[in-house]
């Protein structure tokens, strides 16, 4: 095994470039629908059947398909991913009837998840000291692949049929996949990073097997955390438009940092950028200040940015820099929960315990059509943006006041944090 | 026997000749049967319901099995890949759907028009007056055509009357409805004034002020037939129909504009 391979470094942009490769199939899905639809003849709701069951799959078997990977390692559960993400589309590509789209689907999502958890699980596990930075770029990745190939895959749609396009970039995707995983390696038992963890960051000083993880309230807090923000934000993104057609500010032109543009499309491209930037950017800031510290400002921030966009959002520049904010305090969830299960619950099965609490997507996207029968019946998107708002305040101060409480004394149970002396305690008491 | 031949060629030529010549449209009443499906845009009922009639006496035996729905309602059938034989929808809907439909042919345009009850009791004259207090105005919400529309006028209008206007007008909006009748029927009992289409004008009841031409928008309606239509050929004989100058002239009596060149 070459030295050089065993670098986190090295580690981490492979990773990127594997979480790239599959980003189409979730990002790149939607300039297929047509074709299949117009080649096929079926209902465009029907076609769409198979993204809803690729995310399905993609997000609940991350968990199963995580404890294989931290039983074999990252380079032949990624390899197996990447061909399983490759089968999938030319499967696509010769699909003519619905019943073998969906399982195209099928293997797409076990393909996805195979790669999203492990390319996650090498990033927190390579990384000590950077460990939410690794986990942000990792996960920006993902959306970042399908910006580089939207446009030749719209291209060669075009030019040379659906079929073909899917063949080749299935094949592709699965062949780079197949072999940048040959670069991955198994980690060391600790993170090997020279970097050192920030004092303000807690961490365990052992590995949690999967069923103790199930058995921790600090996995529960985390569960509904997650939960509460991921909704919210999901909730805010889907009422943007709603919120820019009722104000009457959809089309209005905005012109910011020398871009002009209709304001909801101004909103919706801001989007893109802010989620891309905040997972590592925030992920870096969690490893100096302390992950419960960031995710307090973060979720309060998201909190106060979804009550202000309800409130003040009412012109142009306003509504676009509000939406803005709101879509930069949300998208580092998928850096610092990662991290901060790495942290609590030890290196060895950090893939199979972030792929439990990654569940927490899936369930959150369950309750976003809630939104709509909440909105159907008060008439309006008020009342669901303040529950958004209500759900990141609330996420925000379990963040100080749960979990951080609850984890330092679980570290201290376990030896992983210093006692509090009794004077420390006298003092916290009065 | 060769003269025979001669006289059968000739006439079968002059057959082939006047099917290719006589448009779809004219053609005379045939005996045929059976039922086509179409889907109208709801604002373009009243026009329609006469046309509907004229394409029934020229087909005889065809019934056109209608429903009049909102612009979503029908993009979703649309999606759905329903086997519609002919369809009428705002470019907007009709865009979205090029893999699944026909080139659609336009056949009307429509605008908006300000409609106040006999008397103008709140002294509306202009688009800027119905930000002034004391309007109540009645409207389509963002989600229908007719207020989809209204909110692109007032945005256009704000580029020159500043943002305040906007903020203004929506402080004056006493109702907002889902369909473009229940916008005019709101004008007189609930609102003072009404942004709606232009079709809409009914000048027994109110006053029409036009908008300038600077703030409105047009809004082209096309029809066009499924790819996976049933009766396509029947269906493309409707939009014939209504392309054609009997049709266009039933859609004049309604207040619409007539189609782009």
């Amino acid at each position: 095994m070459p030295t050089a391979l065993r670098n986190p470094w090295v580690q981490l942009v492979a990773g990127v470039i594997c979480m790239a490769m599959i980003a189409n199939l979730q990002y790149g899905w939607t300039v297929f629908v047509d074709p299949l639809v117009q080649t096929n003849g079926w209902g465009r709701a029907a076609v769409q059947v198979s993204f809803t069951i690729f995310v399905v799959v993609e997000t609940w078997l991350v968990p199963f398909e995580a404890a294989l990977v931290d039983k074999y390692g990252p380079r032949v559960m990624v390899a197996i991913g990447g061909v399983l993400a490759g089968i999938a589309w030319v499967i696509d590509a010769n699909a003519h009837s619905l019943a073998v789209l969906y399982t195209a689907a099928v293997v797409a999502g076990i393909g996805a998840g195979i790669v999203y958890g492990t390319c996650i699980g090498n990033a927190l596990k390579w990384f000590a000291g950077r460990r939410g930075l690794a986990a942000g770029l990792t996960s920006a990745g993902f959306g970042a692949g399908a910006a580089v190939t939207v446009i030749p895959l719209t291209v060669m749609i075009k030019n040379s049929g659906y079929e073909h396009t899917f063949l080749f970039f299935g094949i592709l995707q699965g062949l780079v996949i197949l072999g940048v995983s040959m670069l991955l390696v198994t980690p060391p038992k600790s993170s090997p990073e020279k970097q050192k963890v920030s004092p303000r960051v807690l961490v365990g000083n052992r590995d949690f097997v999967p069923r103790e993880v199930l058995a921790s309230p600090v996995f529960y807090v985390m569960y509904v955390m997650f939960v509460l923000v991921a909704s919210g934000g999901l909730t805010a993104v889907a009422q943007l438009a709603p919120i820019a057609n009722d104000r009457y500010i959809n089309n209005f032109p905005v012109t910011l940092f020398a871009i002009t543009a209709p304001a909801l499309t101004y909103a919706l491209s801001l989007n893109n950028i802010m989620n891309g930037i905040t997972r590592p950017l925030l992920g870096f800031v969690s490893d100096k200040i302390g992950r419960e510290t960031t995710m307090f400002g973060a979720f309060l921030l998201e909190g106060f940015g979804i009550f202000a966009l309800m409130q003040w959002g009412t012109t142009p520049v306003a509504f676009v820099l509000l939406s803005g904010l709101v879509f930069f305090a949300w998208g580092e969830i998928y850096s610092i929960f990662p991290a901060t299960t790495r942290d609590h619950f030890g290196q060895k099965y950090a893939t199979t315990n972030y792929g439990m609490l990654y569940t927490a997507k899936g369930t959150a996207s369950l309750l976003v059509p809630l939104a709509s029968v909440i909105t159907a019946k008060t008439g309006s998107w008020t009342a669901v943006l303040a529950i958004a708002a209500a759900f990141n305040i609330i996420a925000a101060f379990m963040a100080m006041f749960v979990l951080r409480p609850l984890r330092e004394r679980d570290l201290r149970n376990r030896g992983a944090l210093p006692p509090v002396s009794p004077a420390a305690a006298a003092t916290a008491t009065t | 026997m060769h003269i025979r031949l001669s006289r059968t060629l000739a006439l079968g030529t002059a057959a082939a000749l006047l099917a290719v010549v006589v448009p779809a449209g004219t053609r005379p009443a045939a005996a045929e049967s059976g039922e086509i499906s179409a889907l109208v845009a709801s604002n373009a009922k009243g026009a329609f319901t006469q046309l509907i009639k004229q394409f029934e006496v020229k087909h005889k035996g065809v019934k056109v099995k209608v429903e009049y729905l909102g612009g979503a309602e029908i993009g979703k059938r649309i999606d759905n890949n329903e086997p519609v034989d002919v369809v009428l929808a705002g470019s907007t809907v009709l865009d979205k759907e090029v893999q699944l439909i026909e080139p659609p042919t336009p056949v009307l345009q429509n605008k908006e028009m300000i409609l106040v009850p006999k008397g103008n009791p709140a002294k509306v004259h202009s688009l800027k007056d119905l930000a002034n207090p004391g309007v109540k105005l009645s409207m389509g919400t963002p989600t229908s055509a007719v207020g989809r529309l209204a909110s692109q006028v007032i945005q256009n209008a704000a580029a020159d009357y500043g943002f305040d206007f906007v903020t203004n007008v929506r402080k004056n909006i006493a109702v907002a409805s889902e369909k473009g009748s229940d916008v005019v029927d709101a004008i007189g009992p609930k609102a003072n004034a009404g942004i709606t289409f232009a079709s809409d004008v009914n000048p027994k009841k109110f006053d029409a002020i036009t908008i300038d031409e600077k703030y409105n928008v047009t809004s082209t309606y096309s029809m066009t037939v499924t790819k996976n239509a049933k009766n396509a050929a029947l269906g493309k004989d409707f939009v014939a129909l209504v392309r054609g100058p009997q049709g266009q002239e039933t859609l004049k009596k309604f207040h619409y504009m007539p189609p782009p060149k």
